[in-house]
């Protein structure tokens, strides 16, 4: 008894400085992985096989295939590997090992740029499943703020790797010593947790994706397809004003502050709420984006604004499956990245209305989220209506949390919204390919995750 | 050009992991598990080595010169200092305890020891028969 008294417990929550500490890790390590990402492939992998002669089409295409694997394994594989991450329980090293096979990817180069492109792929979403899902534990359910640093950062890595050469970074030093270093702060940082008698732990698994009920459903719906239309306008806006590097960079730090300051107010002023007035606004906005810098830029803040929204959203409803939740957003994403462009969804009226279907649907997963809370419990085998005599198996733990849920601590239920974290800041390289050398828009839909 | 650079890397880093991992093996460590997170700790470090040094001979340092090989030696030695962080973070004390080197810092000075001559001894095999 007295050990057991001693010794804190394995599940024990970091304070707050560990935390932040961790938060503060894996957000750099975020940005300098997609840094290293986009360094590889438009600098190593797209040169090796198109070099000098871009006119020689069999080489692009097959740079183009290179491009669509990366893409294909960081973004689409993210969903098994996501749903492996939540049986194995050791997030930091997923992400760690994120940071290694990126690494090995850049040896691979000589062999052959397209293995190249799909390891890098897979140590991408590698890192992501991990940090990730260990953000999400950190800030704990109904709390946006946390997924929007993490996520935010990576926008700037990848606008900045795609236009390495123009910011003056040198490859492969620069990219390798990041990682390197980022791995190394991500171990030291699960070390550091241990050492406290803390654990940054999954939440026991459990099948929540199985006979889904109404609520959870319009959650996975709603949330999925305002992800898919975030990546498809991340990359269908093309202000005609964003000229050069500089502006791109600040369109890029706008996007990177929008997902940050989405996930703060959010938690502060309710989730609905900073849906309800951000995106209509960002619609108007987007009206006359295409003359006004300055309204570009704030649609641009605002429409990001429920990206981390969504990722919590279904994160916490399917809270024992985070990483599964994960890589549902990082699917939708690659959906909208990979949709085909309609000229008249590119124009500021086509804009504008998308960004309003957005609005619809992220309300449609609202409603299912207030569903969530209000209506179901998942008792450890199935979801259930509180109050239909079925409930007595609902285990204490689901009990304290809707008791949480329904505090005033944690905000009004019924202002959750979701948004998920990636957003159509997509960081699809593939679009990028084709404006290789303007390169900001890719920050556009910035890195998403 | 860089496609010579990335092989170098490619030479240094799997060569690393080969012989730190065998000597790791070789002194007890049996478990896999540890046996991937010492290739872990390899491939967090080695390329941070490289780069380091590739950064340095672009910026005009002169290959074998004494200021070369003063940065060589500052960069193993906080190499063998930042392994034995890693393994001590990462490998159980217990897992290391079963092995015939069971302090992480003792451990990490052998296996970058054992790595560093079994370089010198490829280079001189490599000269002989050239």
């Amino acid at each position: 008894m007295r050990s057991i008294l001693q010794t804190p417990p394995p599940h024990a929550c970091p304070d707050r400085a560990t935390r932040i500490s961790a938060l503060l890790a894996y957000s750099v390590a975020h940005f300098c992985v997609d840094l290293a990402c986009a360094m590889l492939v438009m600098g190593l992998v797209v040169p090796a096989l198109v070099g000098t002669d871009a006119s020689d089409t069999e080489m692009v295409a097959f740079a183009s295939l290179s491009i669509l694997l990366y893409n294909l394994v960081a973004f689409a594989f993210q969903l098994p590997i996501g749903m492996l991450a939540d049986h194995y329980d050791d997030n930091a090293m997923v992400s760690a090992w994120g940071c290694a096979v990126v690494i090995l990817a850049y040896t691979l180069v000589p062999v052959s740029p397209m293995v190249a492109a799909t390891v890098a792929g897979l140590g991408n979403a590698m890192f992501h499943i991990g940090g990730g899902i260990d953000v999400l534990n950190l800030s704990g359910t109904r709390r946006a703020d946390m997924s929007g640093v993490f996520v935010s950062t990576g926008a700037m890595g990848l606008f900045l790797g795609l236009n390495w050469s123009d910011v003056g970074l040198s490859l492969p030093e620069v990219p390798l010593i990041l990682l390197t270093a980022s791995g190394m702060a991500i171990v030291a940082m699960r070390h550091l947790v241990r050492q406290n008698g803390t654990l940054i732990a999954n939440e026991e698994l459990r099948p929540e994706f199985s006979g889904m009920p109404l609520p959870v459903v319009l959650v996975l719906i709603g949330m999925s397809v305002t992800i898919v239309i975030r990546s498809y306008l991340g990359f269908s806006v093309a202000f005609p004003w964003k000229t050069g590097v500089a502006l791109g960079t600040v369109n890029t730090l706008v996007i990177v502050l929008g997902k940050m300051l989405g996930g703060i107010i959010g938690d502060r002023l309710g989730w609905k709420r900073t849906a309800i007035l951000s995106l209509p606004l960002a619609s108007v906005l987007f009206l006359v984006s295409y003359d006004h810098m300055w309204a570009g830029l704030a649609a641009m803040l605002l429409f990001n604004m429920t990206m981390p929204l969504t990722l919590t959203t279904l994160a916490d409803t399917f809270r024992h499956n985070k990483g599964a939740a994960f890589g549902i957003t990082t699917v939708a994403l690659f959906v909208g990245g990979r949709s085909t462009s309609i000229p008249f969804l590119s124009s500021p009226v086509g804009i504008a209305l998308m960004c309003l279907v957005s609005f619809a649907t992220i309300m449609v997963g609202f409603r299912g989220y207030d569903g969530v809370l209000t209506e179901l419990m998942f008792d450890g085998d199935r979801w259930r209506r509180i109050g239909d005599g079925t409930n007595d198996k609902v285990t204490d733990k689901e009990t304290t949390d809707r008791a949480d849920a329904e505090s005033p601590a944690t905000d009004h239920v019924t202002d959750h919204v979701t948004d998920g974290m990636t957003d159509g800041t997509t960081d699809n390289l593939t679009d990028k390919m084709s404006e290789q050398g303007d390169g900001q828009d890719a920050s556009e839909g910035g890195d998403g995750r | 050009m860089m496609e010579s650079i990335l092989l170098w890397y490619a030479e240094g880093l799997y060569c690393t992991i080969l012989i730190e991992c065998l000597v790791a093996i070789l002194l007890g460590m049996r478990d896999a598990k540890y046996v991937a997170r010492m290739a872990l700790i390899q491939a967090l470090t080695n390329p941070f080595v490289l780069s380091v040094v590739l950064t340095a001979t672009s910026c005009g340092m002169v290959a074998e010169s004494p200021a070369y090989w003063a940065l060589v030696a500052a960069l193993e030695s906080s190499v063998v200092v930042c392994e034995a962080f890693l393994i001590r973070a990462l490998i159980a004390e217990g897992e290391l305890g079963r092995m015939r080197v069971s302090n992480p810092l003792a451990l990490s000075l052998t296996l970058n020891l054992s790595s560093y001559l079994f370089g010198l001894l490829m280079g001189a095999v490599g000269t002989l028969l050239s």
